[in-house]
């Protein structure tokens, strides 16, 4: 077995000091910070954004534009992920409200328990399994779906998600319940 | 025993949600240095400080120096300096004149604080003379304020 000093690994530099860094004009910290969470935030935004890789990286690339010039107004209150994933979910709303203008009422989409449009020959069709949660994500309304992801997915608490989605927890409580039902009832058809 | 259907459910979409957290996306890997260069060439507001005044004798026009620009470098500069972290760096102008710095740190428990304090304020002195030349008046160390505002028991710097 190979014993390997600590002291020999190379330095691992938290996220609030490449965020001090960053604030204070060091490009290669806010490089760095965005290549630790940059896959997780594009991973959220392309989920929002109906698989539109595009419009994922146009929320990123603007998410992460305000981040780089407001580095230096972070106080901190929250972790610099919250944060980051905060950015990138106001630009993922704003894209899909320039492309739905219309509001959503996701209390009266999720009373929709059966979509007759569900194929599940379809899905079983797709690569795997993770090709068909994709797909069970994409029904569901963007609250359910960002709550479930965020929660699920990214591990934010549920304290942190409410502060992303500009919510209370008890909502976000409530949209992660119906997420969580309605995706079982996509897997089981799946199954 | 057989699995009940909820259990069942509960473990495939457990799966799934494995499944896409360890996942990269191939996409992203594609466009991520493309983006953050299009982030970093974004230009921060800056405000301007004087670095030359101008000469009617050599006909020399004024030359400024963005606080942002002295900021950077004045982080830089500090860098070296072992056991401590620069958290926030001030730069105080009488319209575009700087008239002083004000250095905010991390310090390791246990460093020296006034003999640190010192060599921060030399060193960006240094740099400052480099980026702004003999300023009038002179911004000098003890214009220099160097506040610690947080010691902590690892490495700041991490």
């Amino acid at each position: 077995m190979v014993d390997v000093q600590t002291s020999e690994l190379p330095a691992v530099r938290s996220d609030s000091v490449l965020t001090r860094r960053g604030a204070l004009g060091d490009r290669a910290a806010f490089a760095e910070l965005v290549g630790r969470h940059g896959n997780a935030l594009y991973r959220y935004a392309v989920r929002m954004l109906d698989g539109e890789h595009h419009a994922a990286e146009d929320a990123i690339q603007e998410a992460l534009t305000k981040a780089w010039l407001h580095l230096d107004g972070f106080r901190g209150d929250s972790s610099v992920r919250t944060w980051l994933f905060r950015l990138v979910a106001n630009e993922c709303i704003d894209a899909r409200r320039a492309r739905r203008p219309r509001a959503v009422d996701d209390g009266a989409l999720s009373r929709v328990t059966a979509d007759p449009s569900w194929q599940p020959e379809a899905v079983a069709a797709a690569d795997d399994l993770t090709a068909a949660l994709d797909l069970a994500l994409h029904e569901l309304p963007w609250r359910q779906r960002a709550s479930w992801l965020l929660r699920e997915i990214e591990g934010l608490s549920y304290e942190e998600i409410a502060e992303v989605l500009g919510t209370t927890v008890t909502v976000v409580r409530g949209q992660l319940h119906r997420a969580r039902s309605s995706l079982a009832v996509r897997m089981r058809q799946w199954r | 025993m057989a699995m009940s259907s909820d259990a069942a459910e509960t473990t495939l979409l457990s799966t799934a949600a494995d499944g896409l957290r360890a996942r990269v996306e191939p996409r992203w890997v594609e466009v991520a240095d493309a983006v953050v260069s299009k982030v970093l060439a974004t230009d921060k507001p800056s405000w301007p400080v004087l670095a030359q005044q101008a000469d009617e004798r050599t006909g020399a026009g004024l030359v400024h120096v963005g606080d942002r620009v002295l900021i950077a470098y004045l982080r830089d500069s500090i860098d070296p300096v072992p056991d401590c972290e620069v958290v926030t760096i001030q730069v105080h102008t009488s319209g575009d004149v700087c008239t002083g710095i004000v250095i905010t740190l991390a310090v390791r428990y246990g460093t020296g604080l006034l003999p640190l304090a010192d060599q921060v304020r030399k060193q960006a002195e240094r740099r400052l003379g480099q980026l702004l030349g003999p300023t009038v008046p002179a911004v000098r160390v003890r214009d220099m304020h160097v506040h610690v505002a947080d010691v902590t028991r690892h490495d700041p710097k991490l």
